[in-house]
């Protein structure tokens, strides 16, 4: 059994309802404003498929951004910029985060080693959960 | 001749200015603010149509908080703003606006706004 001492910074969660997207996620405006353009591109060529599948998609995101500031604790939102919060998939569909940018510069200052993130959703909501490790 | 032509064609659409034209058209593109009463009423306006805010009594002493509305509203609103101004808040600027006297304070100091 490891001894290794983990130090959690914050654990945030959020839930959205789905729907809430329906009319926004037609502005590119919005988008740009909330999301990378890897995020809109596979909402993009989600949406192709299934509308339902696409907004699920960009509510599990928001989700997922917005817990992400919140396990970060207080700090203003201006240095944590949504676009800088890319939720990104493993090869086996997990979500993982991806911080850039001013993001990044943030969790190196605050010396951030690990980031778990959980993404649910069920009809008409998604919900995430996220927890922070610092060294 | 078609050299000509093309020629001729950018000498008829170029402006032509008198002397003190110029000068009036710099004037107006820099005196032109929109008032504070405009700016507010408009805002009040967009965020009034908003649907978490329909009913309620909007004013612009009002934190977004007080309106009940959340980060999502908030980018929606935000948009809404944007689209009614003809500008483009640059994203830390949207992440410090957090109720309507900062949004009316925004539009008032940009003056790209009409």
């Amino acid at each position: 059994m490891s001894n290794r001492c983990i130090k959690i910074l914050g654990i945030g969660n959020d839930i959205v309802k789905i729907s809430r997207f329906t009319v926004n996620s037609e502005n590119e405006r919005f988008l740009k404003r909330a999301f990378h353009p890897v995020e809109i591109e596979k909402f993009k060529e989600l949406k192709l498929q299934s509308q339902q599948n696409a907004l699920q998609y960009l509510a599990g995101r928001w989700a997922a951004k917005e817990s992400v500031y919140k396990a970060f604790k207080g700090i203003e939102r201006a240095k944590l910029n949504f676009q800088n919060i890319r939720i990104l998939s493993n090869s086996d569909g997990s979500p993982y985060v991806d911080l850039i940018e001013n993001s990044l510069d943030l969790s190196k200052q605050l010396n951030v080693t690990d980031i778990h993130i959980s993404i649910s959703h069920d009809t008409d909501y998604a919900i995430a959960n996220k927890s922070i490790s610092i060294s | 001749m078609l050299s000509r032509s093309f020629k001729s064609l950018v000498q008829i659409q170029r402006p032509v200015l008198m002397a003190g034209q110029s000068s009036m058209i710099r004037s107006f593109s820099s005196d032109h603010r929109l008032s504070e009463k405009e700016v507010t009423d408009r805002i009040l306006e967009v965020i009034s149509k908003y649907d978490k805010c329909a009913g309620k009594s909007v004013s612009p002493s009002d934190t977004f908080k007080e309106l009940e509305l959340d980060s999502l509203d908030s980018a929606d609103i935000l948009v809404a703003v944007e689209e009614e101004f003809g500008i483009e808040i640059p994203d830390e600027e949207v992440d410090r606006i957090t109720s309507v006297k900062d949004t009316i304070s925004y539009i008032r100091k940009t003056p790209t706004a009409k």
